[in-house]
Protein backbone atom coordinates (compact mmCIF):
# COMPACT_ATOMS: atom_id res chain seq x y z
CA UNK A 1 0.00 0.00 0.00
CA UNK A 2 1.51 3.31 -0.91
CA UNK A 3 0.43 5.88 1.53
CA UNK A 4 1.34 9.73 1.32
CA UNK A 5 0.84 11.62 4.78
CA UNK A 6 0.91 15.55 4.08
CA UNK A 7 2.55 17.30 7.31
CA UNK A 8 2.52 20.85 7.91
CA UNK A 9 5.53 23.01 10.18
CA UNK A 10 3.23 25.60 12.68
CA UNK A 11 5.14 27.72 15.36
CA UNK A 12 4.54 26.22 18.38
CA UNK A 13 0.69 27.84 19.89
CA UNK A 14 2.79 27.57 23.29
CA UNK A 15 5.36 30.63 22.47
CA UNK A 16 3.31 32.87 20.84
CA UNK A 17 3.08 36.06 21.78
CA UNK A 18 1.19 39.48 20.90
CA UNK A 19 2.69 42.40 20.37
CA UNK A 20 1.66 44.58 23.59
CA UNK A 21 1.63 48.11 21.36
CA UNK A 22 0.73 46.97 18.04
CA UNK A 23 -1.34 44.00 18.74
CA UNK A 24 0.20 41.82 15.79
CA UNK A 25 2.23 38.63 16.49
CA UNK A 26 5.69 38.93 17.37
CA UNK A 27 6.77 35.94 14.44
CA UNK A 28 10.94 35.60 15.66
CA UNK A 29 12.35 33.30 18.13
CA UNK A 30 9.17 31.00 18.02
CA UNK A 31 9.99 27.34 18.06
CA UNK A 32 8.30 25.45 14.98
CA UNK A 33 6.67 22.00 15.61
CA UNK A 34 4.65 19.45 13.22
CA UNK A 35 0.98 20.39 13.12
CA UNK A 36 0.15 17.82 16.38
CA UNK A 37 -2.91 16.39 14.42
CA UNK A 38 -0.60 15.80 11.30
CA UNK A 39 1.17 13.07 13.86
CA UNK A 40 -1.74 11.31 14.14
CA UNK A 41 -2.11 11.25 10.23
CA UNK A 42 1.58 9.56 10.23
CA UNK A 43 0.58 7.25 13.24
CA UNK A 44 -2.18 5.93 11.15
CA UNK A 45 -0.26 5.85 8.16
CA UNK A 46 2.41 3.71 9.65
CA UNK A 47 -0.44 1.23 11.40
CA UNK A 48 -1.71 0.58 7.90
CA UNK A 49 1.56 0.20 6.67
CA UNK A 50 2.06 -2.75 9.56
CA UNK A 51 -0.81 -4.81 8.59
CA UNK A 52 -1.07 -4.12 4.97
CA UNK A 53 2.70 -3.55 4.01
CA UNK A 54 3.87 -0.94 1.76
CA UNK A 55 5.52 2.57 1.99
CA UNK A 56 4.71 5.52 3.55
CA UNK A 57 6.08 8.93 2.28
CA UNK A 58 5.65 12.26 3.67
CA UNK A 59 5.23 15.38 1.89
CA UNK A 60 5.32 19.51 2.86
CA UNK A 61 4.68 22.89 1.53
CA UNK A 62 7.20 25.46 3.34
CA UNK A 63 10.12 27.05 3.40
CA UNK A 64 13.80 25.19 3.77
CA UNK A 65 13.63 24.99 7.33
CA UNK A 66 10.53 22.28 6.95
CA UNK A 67 13.30 19.97 6.36
CA UNK A 68 12.97 19.43 10.34
CA UNK A 69 9.57 18.47 10.26
CA UNK A 70 10.08 16.07 7.82
CA UNK A 71 13.69 14.71 9.08
CA UNK A 72 11.23 13.64 12.51
CA UNK A 73 8.58 12.18 10.25
CA UNK A 74 11.56 9.93 9.22
CA UNK A 75 12.92 9.63 12.25
CA UNK A 76 8.94 8.74 13.36
CA UNK A 77 9.38 5.74 10.81
CA UNK A 78 7.96 6.99 7.31
CA UNK A 79 10.21 5.31 4.24
CA UNK A 80 10.78 8.98 2.61
CA UNK A 81 10.18 12.31 2.56
CA UNK A 82 9.27 14.89 -0.44
CA UNK A 83 9.47 19.13 0.03
CA UNK A 84 7.73 21.33 -2.03
CA UNK A 85 9.80 24.78 -1.55
CA UNK A 86 10.30 27.74 -3.18
CA UNK A 87 9.69 31.46 -2.99
CA UNK A 88 7.02 31.28 -5.36
CA UNK A 89 5.11 29.41 -2.99
CA UNK A 90 4.96 31.78 0.25
CA UNK A 91 1.50 33.92 0.65
CA UNK A 92 -0.71 30.54 -0.57
CA UNK A 93 -4.06 30.24 0.92
CA UNK A 94 -5.54 26.57 1.24
CA UNK A 95 -6.25 26.57 -2.81
CA UNK A 96 -2.86 27.81 -4.10
CA UNK A 97 -1.33 25.15 -0.99
CA UNK A 98 -3.44 22.07 -2.46
CA UNK A 99 -2.67 22.68 -6.30
CA UNK A 100 0.84 22.68 -4.73
CA UNK A 101 1.00 19.74 -2.10
CA UNK A 102 -1.24 17.89 -5.53
CA UNK A 103 1.30 18.20 -7.52
CA UNK A 104 4.19 17.35 -5.06
CA UNK A 105 2.32 14.16 -4.41
CA UNK A 106 1.84 13.22 -8.18
CA UNK A 107 5.92 13.87 -8.31
CA UNK A 108 6.22 11.28 -5.73
CA UNK A 109 4.47 8.49 -7.91
CA UNK A 110 1.48 6.56 -7.80
CA UNK A 111 -0.52 6.15 -4.45
CA UNK A 112 -3.42 4.43 -2.73
CA UNK A 113 -4.07 7.24 -0.14
CA UNK A 114 -3.18 10.25 1.15
CA UNK A 115 -3.49 11.14 4.54
CA UNK A 116 -3.69 14.54 6.18
CA UNK A 117 -4.67 16.08 9.70
CA UNK A 118 -8.16 17.31 10.26
CA UNK A 119 -6.88 21.18 10.64
CA UNK A 120 -3.66 23.13 11.35
CA UNK A 121 -3.30 24.75 14.87
CA UNK A 122 -2.30 28.23 12.65
CA UNK A 123 -4.74 28.34 9.93
CA UNK A 124 -7.35 25.81 11.35
CA UNK A 125 -9.43 25.76 8.16
CA UNK A 126 -9.78 22.03 7.68
CA UNK A 127 -10.14 23.13 4.06
CA UNK A 128 -6.41 21.72 2.53
CA UNK A 129 -7.07 17.98 2.70
CA UNK A 130 -10.43 18.19 0.56
CA UNK A 131 -8.99 20.75 -1.50
CA UNK A 132 -6.30 18.42 -2.20
CA UNK A 133 -8.58 15.62 -2.82
CA UNK A 134 -10.43 17.42 -5.19
CA UNK A 135 -7.25 18.67 -7.31
CA UNK A 136 -6.12 14.74 -7.35
CA UNK A 137 -9.85 13.63 -8.38
CA UNK A 138 -10.14 11.33 -5.70
CA UNK A 139 -12.77 10.66 -3.02
CA UNK A 140 -12.12 11.87 0.51
CA UNK A 141 -13.47 11.58 3.76
CA UNK A 142 -12.52 14.17 6.75
CA UNK A 143 -12.60 14.25 10.64
CA UNK A 144 -11.98 10.51 10.50
CA UNK A 145 -11.41 8.57 13.68
CA UNK A 146 -11.36 4.99 12.82
CA UNK A 147 -10.07 3.86 9.51
CA UNK A 148 -9.41 -0.10 8.41
CA UNK A 149 -9.12 -1.11 4.66
CA UNK A 150 -11.56 -3.17 2.89
CA UNK A 151 -12.58 -5.42 0.06
CA UNK A 152 -13.55 -2.41 -1.75
CA UNK A 153 -10.75 0.02 -0.77
CA UNK A 154 -11.00 1.89 2.39
CA UNK A 155 -13.82 1.84 5.68
CA UNK A 156 -13.71 4.70 7.82
CA UNK A 157 -15.73 6.28 10.46
CA UNK A 158 -16.00 10.26 10.33
CA UNK A 159 -17.10 12.58 13.28
CA UNK A 160 -19.76 14.78 12.62
CA UNK A 161 -21.48 16.73 15.09
CA UNK A 162 -24.66 15.02 15.11
CA UNK A 163 -22.52 11.65 15.15
CA UNK A 164 -20.92 8.96 13.42
CA UNK A 165 -21.13 8.36 9.49
CA UNK A 166 -19.99 5.32 8.08
CA UNK A 167 -18.22 5.19 4.57
CA UNK A 168 -16.41 3.13 2.17
CA UNK A 169 -14.83 4.06 -0.88
CA UNK A 170 -12.31 2.45 -3.65
CA UNK A 171 -9.08 3.51 -3.83
CA UNK A 172 -7.05 5.66 -4.35
CA UNK A 173 -8.61 8.23 -1.83
CA UNK A 174 -7.61 10.75 0.96
CA UNK A 175 -8.59 11.41 4.53
CA UNK A 176 -8.37 13.47 7.23
CA UNK A 177 -7.65 12.09 10.56
CA UNK A 178 -8.61 13.51 14.01
CA UNK A 179 -6.96 13.33 17.04
CA UNK A 180 -9.06 10.46 18.06
CA UNK A 181 -8.04 8.09 15.81
CA UNK A 182 -4.75 6.79 17.71
CA UNK A 183 -2.06 7.90 19.85
CA UNK A 184 1.14 9.12 18.00
CA UNK A 185 4.33 7.18 18.81
CA UNK A 186 7.41 8.84 20.51
CA UNK A 187 10.74 8.46 18.57
CA UNK A 188 12.95 5.54 18.90
CA UNK A 189 16.54 5.44 18.63
CA UNK A 190 16.49 2.21 16.39
CA UNK A 191 14.28 4.04 14.09
CA UNK A 192 15.99 7.53 14.22
CA UNK A 193 19.38 5.82 13.25
CA UNK A 194 17.86 5.01 10.05
CA UNK A 195 16.25 8.14 9.23
CA UNK A 196 19.44 9.54 7.39
CA UNK A 197 19.74 7.39 5.02
CA UNK A 198 16.35 7.52 3.64
CA UNK A 199 15.82 9.78 0.71
CA UNK A 200 14.48 13.45 1.18
CA UNK A 201 13.35 15.34 -2.33
CA UNK A 202 13.50 19.04 -2.70
CA UNK A 203 11.08 20.43 -5.64
CA UNK A 204 10.52 24.11 -6.42
CA UNK A 205 8.15 25.69 -8.69
CA UNK A 206 9.66 23.96 -12.22
CA UNK A 207 10.46 20.80 -10.60
CA UNK A 208 6.49 20.25 -9.83
CA UNK A 209 5.83 21.95 -13.28
CA UNK A 210 3.20 24.46 -12.15
CA UNK A 211 3.23 28.21 -13.32
CA UNK A 212 4.20 30.67 -11.02
CA UNK A 213 0.08 31.47 -11.30
CA UNK A 214 -0.92 28.70 -10.16
CA UNK A 215 0.52 29.03 -6.55
CA UNK A 216 1.50 31.19 -3.57
CA UNK A 217 0.11 34.53 -3.58
CA UNK A 218 -0.84 34.85 -7.23
CA UNK A 219 -2.31 31.68 -7.09
CA UNK A 220 -4.64 32.51 -4.45
CA UNK A 221 -8.49 31.97 -4.52
CA UNK A 222 -8.55 35.10 -1.62
CA UNK A 223 -6.63 37.63 -0.25
CA UNK A 224 -7.28 39.83 2.30
CA UNK A 225 -7.74 43.09 2.14
CA UNK A 226 -8.06 44.92 6.04
CA UNK A 227 -7.17 43.60 9.51
CA UNK A 228 -9.91 45.28 11.66
CA UNK A 229 -9.09 45.82 15.36
CA UNK A 230 -10.55 43.62 18.16
CA UNK A 231 -13.47 45.30 19.85
CA UNK A 232 -12.20 46.99 22.60
CA UNK A 233 -12.16 44.99 25.89
CA UNK A 234 -13.70 45.81 29.39
CA UNK A 235 -10.45 46.50 30.65
CA UNK A 236 -10.71 44.12 33.84
CA UNK A 237 -10.51 45.15 37.27
CA UNK A 238 -8.38 42.92 39.07
CA UNK A 239 -9.06 41.92 42.31
CA UNK A 240 -6.66 41.26 44.68
CA UNK A 241 -6.23 40.46 48.24
CA UNK A 242 -6.28 36.58 49.92
CA UNK A 243 -8.28 33.48 47.80
CA UNK A 244 -10.78 33.88 50.68
CA UNK A 245 -11.71 37.60 50.19
CA UNK A 246 -11.40 37.23 46.21
CA UNK A 247 -13.73 34.25 46.25
CA UNK A 248 -16.05 36.08 48.27
CA UNK A 249 -16.06 39.58 46.34
CA UNK A 250 -16.23 37.47 42.89
CA UNK A 251 -19.64 35.36 44.40
CA UNK A 252 -20.82 38.48 45.24
CA UNK A 253 -20.93 39.35 41.89
CA UNK A 254 -22.58 36.67 41.17
CA UNK A 255 -25.22 36.97 43.29
CA UNK A 256 -25.90 40.35 41.83
CA UNK A 257 -26.52 38.96 38.62
CA UNK A 258 -29.24 37.35 39.89
CA UNK A 259 -29.15 33.84 38.33
CA UNK A 260 -31.51 30.88 39.17
CA UNK A 261 -29.11 28.06 39.53
CA UNK A 262 -30.47 24.71 38.17
CA UNK A 263 -28.42 22.80 39.45
CA UNK A 264 -25.40 20.55 38.74
CA UNK A 265 -25.03 19.61 35.24
CA UNK A 266 -21.65 18.78 33.83
CA UNK B 1 -21.22 41.10 -14.06
CA UNK B 2 -22.43 39.43 -10.77
CA UNK B 3 -25.15 42.10 -10.08
CA UNK B 4 -28.21 40.00 -10.20
CA UNK B 5 -26.48 36.58 -9.66
CA UNK B 6 -28.36 34.27 -6.77
CA UNK B 7 -26.63 34.16 -3.17
CA UNK B 8 -26.99 30.23 -2.64
CA UNK B 9 -27.15 28.76 0.57
CA UNK B 10 -26.57 25.07 1.01
CA UNK B 11 -28.92 23.83 3.84
CA UNK B 12 -27.74 21.01 5.77
CA UNK B 13 -30.50 18.44 7.09
CA UNK B 14 -30.26 15.58 9.65
CA UNK B 15 -33.19 12.79 9.38
CA UNK B 16 -35.53 15.12 7.36
CA UNK B 17 -35.16 18.40 9.84
CA UNK B 18 -33.09 21.79 9.00
CA UNK B 19 -29.86 22.20 10.88
CA UNK B 20 -30.16 25.74 12.73
CA UNK B 21 -27.30 26.96 10.61
CA UNK B 22 -29.39 26.51 7.76
CA UNK B 23 -31.66 29.06 8.68
CA UNK B 24 -29.39 31.11 10.13
CA UNK B 25 -27.03 31.35 6.57
CA UNK B 26 -30.76 31.91 5.09
CA UNK B 27 -31.30 35.16 7.16
CA UNK B 28 -28.24 36.63 6.41
CA UNK B 29 -28.15 35.60 2.51
CA UNK B 30 -31.78 37.40 2.47
CA UNK B 31 -30.23 40.67 3.91
CA UNK B 32 -27.01 40.44 1.55
CA UNK B 33 -29.91 39.59 -1.48
CA UNK B 34 -31.78 42.50 -0.37
CA UNK B 35 -28.50 44.77 -0.45
CA UNK B 36 -27.48 43.69 -3.78
CA UNK B 37 -30.87 43.27 -5.30
CA UNK B 38 -30.46 39.58 -6.20
CA UNK B 39 -32.03 36.18 -4.93
CA UNK B 40 -31.47 33.80 -2.74
CA UNK B 41 -31.36 30.01 -3.84
CA UNK B 42 -31.19 27.11 -1.22
CA UNK B 43 -29.58 23.88 -2.11
CA UNK B 44 -31.30 20.90 -0.63
CA UNK B 45 -30.12 17.31 -0.70
CA UNK B 46 -32.01 14.56 1.02
CA UNK B 47 -34.25 11.27 0.46
CA UNK B 48 -37.63 13.07 0.51
CA UNK B 49 -37.57 16.92 0.35
CA UNK B 50 -41.02 18.28 0.00
CA UNK B 51 -41.46 19.64 3.73
CA UNK B 52 -38.16 21.36 3.92
CA UNK B 53 -38.91 22.99 0.58
CA UNK B 54 -42.06 24.36 1.54
CA UNK B 55 -40.70 25.49 5.09
CA UNK B 56 -37.50 27.12 3.24
CA UNK B 57 -40.01 29.07 1.50
CA UNK B 58 -41.85 30.22 3.84
CA UNK B 59 -38.41 31.55 5.79
CA UNK B 60 -38.05 33.84 2.23
CA UNK B 61 -35.55 31.31 -0.12
CA UNK B 62 -36.31 32.58 -3.34
CA UNK B 63 -35.35 29.37 -5.35
CA UNK B 64 -35.17 25.86 -3.72
CA UNK B 65 -32.94 23.73 -5.82
CA UNK B 66 -34.45 20.14 -4.47
CA UNK B 67 -32.16 17.06 -5.94
CA UNK B 68 -33.79 14.23 -4.09
CA UNK B 69 -32.37 10.02 -3.86
CA UNK B 70 -32.18 7.41 -1.48
CA UNK B 71 -28.53 7.62 -1.53
CA UNK B 72 -28.58 11.69 -0.23
CA UNK B 73 -30.18 10.80 2.81
CA UNK B 74 -27.50 10.64 4.77
CA UNK B 75 -24.38 12.82 3.93
CA UNK B 76 -21.65 11.49 1.54
CA UNK B 77 -18.75 13.94 1.05
CA UNK B 78 -18.09 12.97 -2.48
CA UNK B 79 -21.80 12.81 -3.37
CA UNK B 80 -22.47 15.96 -1.96
CA UNK B 81 -19.40 17.72 -3.06
CA UNK B 82 -20.40 16.48 -6.66
CA UNK B 83 -23.40 17.92 -6.23
CA UNK B 84 -23.21 21.20 -5.01
CA UNK B 85 -19.94 21.94 -7.81
CA UNK B 86 -22.07 21.24 -10.65
CA UNK B 87 -25.63 22.65 -9.79
CA UNK B 88 -22.84 25.68 -9.39
CA UNK B 89 -21.50 25.50 -13.01
CA UNK B 90 -25.17 24.90 -14.11
CA UNK B 91 -26.62 27.70 -12.73
CA UNK B 92 -23.33 30.34 -11.84
CA UNK B 93 -24.52 32.08 -8.43
CA UNK B 94 -22.29 34.71 -7.53
CA UNK B 95 -21.69 33.44 -3.76
CA UNK B 96 -22.08 29.95 -2.38
CA UNK B 97 -21.96 30.20 2.08
CA UNK B 98 -22.17 27.11 3.45
CA UNK B 99 -22.03 26.25 7.70
CA UNK B 100 -18.32 25.83 9.28
CA UNK B 101 -19.42 22.67 10.47
CA UNK B 102 -17.72 19.30 9.61
CA UNK B 103 -20.04 18.85 6.85
CA UNK B 104 -19.86 22.42 5.38
CA UNK B 105 -16.14 22.73 5.84
CA UNK B 106 -15.93 19.42 3.67
CA UNK B 107 -18.02 20.22 1.32
CA UNK B 108 -17.34 23.74 0.31
CA UNK B 109 -13.27 22.69 0.30
CA UNK B 110 -14.08 20.24 -2.26
CA UNK B 111 -16.44 22.62 -4.30
CA UNK B 112 -14.36 25.14 -4.00
CA UNK B 113 -11.15 23.28 -5.27
CA UNK B 114 -12.93 21.91 -8.10
CA UNK B 115 -14.28 25.31 -9.25
CA UNK B 116 -10.89 26.94 -8.65
CA UNK B 117 -12.58 29.56 -6.96
CA UNK B 118 -11.44 31.56 -3.84
CA UNK B 119 -12.93 30.59 0.11
CA UNK B 120 -12.95 31.36 3.65
CA UNK B 121 -13.80 29.76 6.47
CA UNK B 122 -15.07 30.24 10.11
CA UNK B 123 -16.65 33.71 9.16
CA UNK B 124 -18.10 35.76 11.34
CA UNK B 125 -19.22 38.19 9.21
CA UNK B 126 -20.29 38.69 5.79
CA UNK B 127 -20.90 41.98 4.18
CA UNK B 128 -20.75 43.52 1.04
CA UNK B 129 -17.89 46.28 -0.04
CA UNK B 130 -18.49 49.55 -2.13
CA UNK B 131 -17.64 47.80 -4.89
CA UNK B 132 -20.00 44.37 -4.64
CA UNK B 133 -17.24 42.03 -3.52
CA UNK B 134 -18.69 39.73 -0.76
CA UNK B 135 -16.14 40.63 2.14
CA UNK B 136 -15.54 37.95 4.57
CA UNK B 137 -14.48 38.14 8.12
CA UNK B 138 -12.39 35.70 9.72
CA UNK B 139 -10.83 36.03 13.38
CA UNK B 140 -7.48 35.36 13.93
CA UNK B 141 -4.76 35.89 16.90
CA UNK B 142 -4.01 39.62 15.74
CA UNK B 143 -7.69 41.02 15.23
CA UNK B 144 -10.08 39.86 12.71
CA UNK B 145 -9.07 39.45 8.78
CA UNK B 146 -10.91 40.76 5.98
CA UNK B 147 -10.76 38.36 2.72
CA UNK B 148 -12.62 38.91 -0.58
CA UNK B 149 -12.43 36.43 -3.54
CA UNK B 150 -10.63 36.81 -6.95
CA UNK B 151 -13.12 35.36 -8.83
CA UNK B 152 -16.71 33.73 -8.63
CA UNK B 153 -18.71 32.33 -6.66
CA UNK B 154 -17.40 33.60 -3.64
CA UNK B 155 -17.31 30.88 -1.40
CA UNK B 156 -17.19 30.75 2.39
CA UNK B 157 -18.37 28.68 5.84
CA UNK B 158 -19.91 30.76 8.45
CA UNK B 159 -19.42 29.75 12.21
CA UNK B 160 -23.07 28.07 13.54
CA UNK B 161 -24.38 31.11 16.23
CA UNK B 162 -22.85 34.25 14.68
CA UNK B 163 -26.23 34.93 12.67
CA UNK B 164 -29.34 35.40 13.91
CA UNK B 165 -32.78 33.38 13.59
CA UNK B 166 -35.20 35.44 11.60
CA UNK B 167 -38.65 34.81 12.85
CA UNK B 168 -40.88 32.90 9.82
CA UNK B 169 -42.50 34.72 7.41
CA UNK B 170 -45.91 33.05 6.61
CA UNK B 171 -45.62 34.89 2.48
CA UNK B 172 -42.82 32.95 0.82
CA UNK B 173 -43.56 31.99 -2.28
CA UNK B 174 -40.23 30.18 -3.14
CA UNK B 175 -39.95 28.64 -5.86
CA UNK B 176 -38.82 24.92 -6.40
CA UNK B 177 -36.29 23.63 -8.78
CA UNK B 178 -36.06 19.82 -9.09
CA UNK B 179 -32.93 18.48 -10.45
CA UNK B 180 -32.32 14.98 -10.85
CA UNK B 181 -29.48 13.69 -9.49
CA UNK B 182 -28.49 11.31 -12.61
CA UNK B 183 -28.77 14.99 -14.68
CA UNK B 184 -25.80 16.59 -12.41
CA UNK B 185 -22.23 16.30 -13.72
CA UNK B 186 -20.11 13.39 -12.64
CA UNK B 187 -23.14 11.75 -9.98
CA UNK B 188 -22.88 8.75 -11.60
CA UNK B 189 -19.21 8.31 -11.10
CA UNK B 190 -19.59 8.07 -7.44
CA UNK B 191 -16.57 5.99 -5.42
CA UNK B 192 -18.26 6.59 -1.75
CA UNK B 193 -21.13 4.32 -0.26
CA UNK B 194 -22.26 5.69 2.82
CA UNK B 195 -23.13 2.44 5.50
CA UNK B 196 -24.73 3.88 8.26
CA UNK B 197 -25.06 6.83 10.48
CA UNK B 198 -24.86 6.24 14.79
CA UNK B 199 -26.63 9.66 16.40
CA UNK B 200 -24.61 10.33 19.32
CA UNK B 201 -25.82 10.99 22.56
CA UNK B 202 -26.97 15.31 23.22
CA UNK B 203 -25.71 16.42 26.56
CA UNK B 204 -28.52 17.84 28.37
CA UNK B 205 -27.91 21.49 28.28
CA UNK B 206 -25.72 22.53 24.94
CA UNK B 207 -23.38 24.84 25.89
CA UNK B 208 -24.89 27.23 23.19
CA UNK B 209 -28.00 27.26 25.04
CA UNK B 210 -26.04 27.12 28.63
CA UNK B 211 -26.76 30.25 31.03
CA UNK B 212 -23.40 30.03 32.81
CA UNK B 213 -20.29 28.48 31.49
CA UNK B 214 -17.09 27.76 33.21
CA UNK B 215 -14.06 27.61 30.14
CA UNK B 216 -10.82 25.56 31.06
CA UNK B 217 -7.68 26.67 28.96
CA UNK B 218 -4.33 25.20 28.96
CA UNK B 219 -3.34 27.04 32.18
CA UNK B 220 -5.22 24.42 34.11
CA UNK B 221 -3.69 21.12 33.57
CA UNK B 222 -4.69 17.37 33.80
CA UNK B 223 -4.32 17.56 37.41
CA UNK B 224 -6.76 20.19 38.22
CA UNK B 225 -9.12 20.04 35.36
CA UNK B 226 -11.57 18.22 37.61
CA UNK B 227 -11.77 21.50 39.74
CA UNK B 228 -13.20 23.20 36.14
CA UNK B 229 -16.04 20.56 36.26
CA UNK B 230 -16.87 21.15 40.11
CA UNK B 231 -17.21 24.74 39.78
CA UNK B 232 -19.48 24.50 36.64
CA UNK B 233 -21.75 21.91 38.53
CA UNK B 234 -21.96 23.87 41.77
CA UNK B 235 -22.87 27.11 39.86
CA UNK B 236 -25.87 25.61 37.79
CA UNK B 237 -23.32 26.28 34.79
CA UNK B 238 -21.55 23.50 32.14
CA UNK B 239 -18.09 23.80 31.02
CA UNK B 240 -16.35 24.78 28.46
CA UNK B 241 -12.57 24.44 27.05
CA UNK B 242 -9.87 26.36 24.77
CA UNK B 243 -8.32 24.42 21.70
CA UNK B 244 -5.51 23.56 23.89
CA UNK B 245 -7.43 21.94 26.55
CA UNK B 246 -9.42 20.00 24.00
CA UNK B 247 -6.44 18.82 22.05
CA UNK B 248 -4.66 18.14 25.24
CA UNK B 249 -7.57 15.20 25.81
CA UNK B 250 -8.70 16.77 29.32
CA UNK B 251 -12.09 17.21 27.79
CA UNK B 252 -13.65 16.24 24.65
CA UNK B 253 -14.11 18.42 21.15
CA UNK B 254 -17.27 18.93 21.62
CA UNK B 255 -16.60 21.24 24.58
CA UNK B 256 -14.47 23.66 22.12
CA UNK B 257 -15.52 27.06 22.54
CA UNK B 258 -14.61 29.50 19.47
CA UNK B 259 -13.16 28.76 15.99
CA UNK B 260 -13.81 25.48 14.74
CA UNK B 261 -16.02 25.17 17.84
CA UNK B 262 -19.31 26.18 19.65
CA UNK B 263 -20.36 30.22 19.77
CA UNK B 264 -21.84 30.83 23.28
CA UNK B 265 -23.48 33.41 24.69
CA UNK B 266 -24.00 32.97 28.46
CA UNK B 267 -24.53 35.66 30.94
CA UNK B 268 -22.19 34.32 33.16
CA UNK B 269 -17.96 33.49 31.89
CA UNK B 270 -15.70 32.20 34.16
CA UNK B 271 -12.50 31.64 31.97
CA UNK B 272 -9.79 29.44 34.51
CA UNK B 273 -6.48 29.28 32.72
CA UNK B 274 -7.28 30.93 29.53
CA UNK B 275 -4.72 32.97 27.90
CA UNK B 276 -7.40 35.44 25.75
CA UNK B 277 -6.61 33.71 22.18
CA UNK B 278 -8.95 35.70 20.05
CA UNK B 279 -9.76 32.59 18.43
CA UNK B 280 -11.38 31.24 21.37
CA UNK B 281 -13.37 34.59 22.78
CA UNK B 282 -14.34 35.09 18.97
CA UNK B 283 -16.48 32.39 20.10
CA UNK B 284 -17.85 34.37 23.60
CA UNK B 285 -20.47 36.94 22.85
CA UNK B 286 -20.97 39.80 25.25
CA UNK B 287 -21.66 38.00 28.80
CA UNK B 288 -22.84 40.10 31.24
CA UNK B 289 -20.03 38.90 34.36
CA UNK B 290 -16.97 37.89 32.92
CA UNK B 291 -14.31 36.64 35.29
CA UNK B 292 -10.67 35.50 34.52
CA UNK B 293 -8.57 33.82 36.26
CA UNK B 294 -5.20 33.71 34.95
CA UNK B 295 -1.52 33.37 36.81
CA UNK B 296 -0.05 34.92 34.06
CA UNK B 297 -0.69 38.84 35.14
CA UNK B 298 -0.01 40.04 31.46
CA UNK B 299 -2.22 37.60 29.63
CA UNK B 300 -4.38 39.59 26.88
CA UNK B 301 -7.95 38.04 28.90
CA UNK B 302 -7.40 40.56 31.14
CA UNK B 303 -8.54 42.87 28.72
CA UNK B 304 -11.73 41.39 28.08
CA UNK B 305 -13.04 40.46 31.17
CA UNK B 306 -14.94 42.80 33.74
CA UNK B 307 -12.97 41.22 37.15
CA UNK B 308 -9.62 39.35 37.02
CA UNK B 309 -7.64 37.60 39.34
CA UNK B 310 -3.77 36.98 39.20
CA UNK B 311 -3.10 33.72 40.68
CA UNK B 312 -3.11 30.12 41.19
CA UNK B 313 -6.37 29.47 40.41
CA UNK B 314 -6.36 26.29 42.43
CA UNK B 315 -6.45 28.66 45.49
CA UNK B 316 -9.42 30.39 44.81
CA UNK B 317 -11.56 27.67 42.63
CA UNK B 318 -12.30 25.75 45.77
CA UNK B 319 -13.40 28.39 47.61
CA UNK B 320 -15.89 29.64 44.87
CA UNK B 321 -16.91 25.90 44.64
CA UNK B 322 -18.04 26.05 48.68
CA UNK B 323 -19.55 29.20 48.69
CA UNK B 324 -21.34 28.37 45.52
CA UNK B 325 -22.97 25.26 46.96
CA UNK B 326 -23.48 27.19 50.01
CA UNK B 327 -25.80 29.69 48.34
CA UNK B 328 -28.14 27.35 46.74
Amino acid sequence: MEIVVCIKQVPDPGHIQLDPKTGTIIRGGVPAIINTVDKNALEAALQLRKINGGRVTVVSMGPPSTVEALQEALALGADRAALASDRAFAGADTLATSVTLAALINKTGPFDLVLCGYSSLDGGTAQVGPQTAAILEVPFFTAVQKMEKSAAGIQVEMETEEGVVAAESSLPALATITKGMNRPRGIRLSEAKKAKNKELFTYDLQGLGLSDDQVGEKGSGVCMVEVLPLPAGRDAEIISGEPEEIAGKIQGEIMKLGLQSRGGNK
Amino acid sequence: MSKNREIWVVAEQRQGELKRITLELLGRALSLAEEKGSQVGVLLMGKSNDNLCRELAQKGADRIYSIEGDVLELYNPELYSRVVAGLAKEFEPGAILLGATVQGSAVSSSVAATLRTGLTAHCCDLSFSEEGRLRQVVPSLEGYYVFVSHSYPEMASVSPGVFPLLPLEEAGKGEVVNRELSSIEGCLEIKTSVLSFEKSVKDAVSLEDAEIIVAGGAGVGSAGWSMVEDLAEALGGVVGATRPAVDEGWIGHERLIGQSGKNVSPKLFVAVGVSGDPLHLSGVREPELFFAINKNEKAAIFQFADYGVVGDYRKVLPLLIEAAVNSR
